[in-house]
């Protein structure tokens, strides 16, 4: 399973779901689904997603497991 | 997706097939065929009052559901421009494609429905084969089977467009 900090990053940035959907094109649900972990972006989604939140498209999503071997 | 009818397009379906199955019950059961050695048929009716106010009855319901159908079409196509409904396009307007969740979306809906059909028609062609089933009730199994379709494809997508 894919694991992000998609709402993390967003609160940082003081952006709302609907703000951050607006910059990378894409609707409110599908930001809302994101964070939740029950949608997988595709990989042009995921980097203007990096993009927006200022990080590296690995920070800002893992797969569940290669979290703990990081830390 | 609050009060896009791309969503609640697959209820107006159902609640027509609905319609319909009683109206073709009710007709079909009421009807009798009879053709002639020398060439020609004849078709007649035979409804009961009952039966024949529950026809009236269920042909008024089906004309307020299209006219109540075409207003709400007319609605979301001014409120959504961008995503109209075409009662005249080919494309089943219930599907969705505004981003990648969406298509996502769409596609396990529209999967479940093949894998649906890919089932249910072998069934129900054997059944038709080896029961000597009416011509009325294969014209309501047909219409059950497309009731069932967006009954599926509603129940898949009602997840993703509910948190609004």
């Amino acid at each position: 399973m894919l694991r992000n900090r998609v709402r993390e990053l967003r609160a940082r940035h003081d952006f709302t779901q609907i703000e951050l959907a607006k910059r990378v094109g894409v609707t409110r649900q599908t930001i809302g689904f994101i964070e939740k972990g029950e949608f997988s972006p595709s990989v042009t989604l995921s980097l203007k997603l990096a993009r927006e939140l200022d990080c590296s498209i690995n920070e800002l999503f893992w797969l569940e497991g290669e979290e703990e071997d990081e830390k | 997706m609050k009060n896009d009818m791309r969503v609640t397009y697959p209820l107006w379906q159902m609640g027509s097939i609905a319609i319909l199955m009683v109206l073709v019950f009710i007709v079909g059961s009421s009807a009798n065929f009879e053709v002639y050695d020398e060439g020609g048929f004849m078709l007649t009716f035979s409804l009961g009052f009952v039966k024949g106010m529950t026809v009236y009855v269920f042909l008024m319901l089906y004309l307020v559901t299209l006219i109540a159908f075409i207003a709400k079409v007319g609605k979301h196509n001014k409120r959504f421009p961008l995503q109209k409904i075409s009662l005249l396009s080919l494309k089943p307007q219930e599907y969705m494609d505004d981003d990648e969740l969406y298509q996502e979306v769409t596609r396990r809906a529209t999967q479940k429905v093949y894998s649906f059909f890919s089932f249910a028609l072998p069934v129900v062609a054997v059944f038709f084969i080896m029961l000597p089933i009416s011509k009325v009730w294969m014209i309501i199994s047909i219409l059950l089977l497309s009731l069932f379709q967006y009954l599926i494809y509603y129940t898949t997508i009602r997840k993703y467009v509910a948190e609004d």
